[in-house]
């Protein structure tokens, strides 16, 4: 288990709001509501983060694309893992379309988001630019009650 | 194999209240001014499972199966990943407006599935034990909420052998 340990606090906050998530679907409230909390404690525990500009989110999300993604799928497939094949597939179109929208947003800033909402997947993390969710996610094929609408801070 | 206990769940997003449910169930469990079938009292029988013309009630096992066993490679992998979605979350969280919101929350969801499959799919796993009880030793700053782990570790039996 010496993995564990490299887990940094926003990975440790990941893995309990999974945990939160897991104990919700098997309908355990109190469970869910606890690691809820634990996910909160390391969220903010988390140090500054270092080069806080929206070009590093995109450097971050090319490498990504070039090298995370192919490699995690060719070890993948070689594994004959179909459930991390599935989230990677999923999650890569995401990042690509993430891609998109932050050189959009690179160009045209603020201005691009003025007259719409921005939506992400619950399921998937996909985002969607518009004044309601789609139907159905494209990426995931959840149904549109599972978006959600982003506010800003 | 023994047969492992199972209990109903109604799911009220589905339910269209024709309470076919009530009818059916030997012990009333169904009946609940909150709509959550009482755990205590449901016998798992699947009587309203087959009577509910919404499809709404489904039989859950109390004691959930050892989830799928992952490759070091495949960890390792997603590992990569994962710190990277992490980074991106955590510069998102510092930036301001409503892409940076959605880029934090979308970085979260695709960290939470790629924690998934690198085997922390079940809250009652050992791998999660493993972490949980290593969070009880490790140092923390103030505020951390030891009761709230020590009560999961509790509540939450372990339904494998810690592997990997």
């Amino acid at each position: 288990m010496s993995d564990m340990h490299e887990l940094s606090a926003i990975e440790m906050s990941a893995l309990c709001s999974n945990l939160a998530r897991g104990c919700e679907k098997q309908y355990k409230q109190n469970e869910s509501v606890l690691f809820t909390k634990l996910a909160g404690y390391f969220k903010s525990e988390a140090a500054p983060a270092k080069d806080v500009r929206f070009e590093s989110l995109l450097s971050l999300i090319e490498e990504d694309l070039s090298s995370g993604f192919p490699e995690a799928k060719a070890v993948a497939t070689d594994a004959a893992d179909r459930g991390t094949l599935r989230a990677l597939v999923w999650s890569e179109k995401v990042t690509r379309i993430l891609k998109t929208l932050l050189t959009r947003y690179a160009q045209k800033g603020e201005a691009m988001l003025e007259n719409t909402g921005i939506f992400v997947c619950t399921i998937c993390g996909f985002m969607y630019l518009g004044d309601t969710p789609p139907e159905v996610c494209p990426v995931c094929k959840a149904p549109g009650w599972k978006f959600e609408k982003e506010n800003g801070r | 194999m023994s047969e492992i206990r199972k209990f109903a769940v109604r799911n009220i997003r589905v339910c269209t209240k024709d309470c076919l449910c009530l009818y059916v169930c030997p012990t009333g469990a169904t009946d609940t001014e909150n709509s959550i079938i009482d755990v205590t009292t449901c016998t798992g029988c699947g009587a309203c499972v087959e009577s509910c013309p919404s499809g709404a009630i489904s039989l859950v096992p109390e004691q959930m199966p050892p989830q799928q066993k992952k490759k070091e490679a495949v960890i390792a992998a997603l590992g990569k990943l994962i710190k990277s979605k992490a980074t991106q979350e955590h510069i998102a969280s510092e930036l301001p407006g409503k892409m940076a919101t959605a880029i934090e929350r979308s970085c979260r969801i695709m960290l939470e599935d790629l924690l998934r499959e690198s085997g922390y799919m079940l809250p009652q796993s050992g791998a999660v034990h493993a972490i949980m009880e290593s969070l009880l030793d490790a140092p923390h700053r103030e505020g951390f909420p030891h009761e709230a782990v020590e009560t999961l570790l509790q509540v939450l039996a372990v339904n494998d052998q810690i592997n990997t």
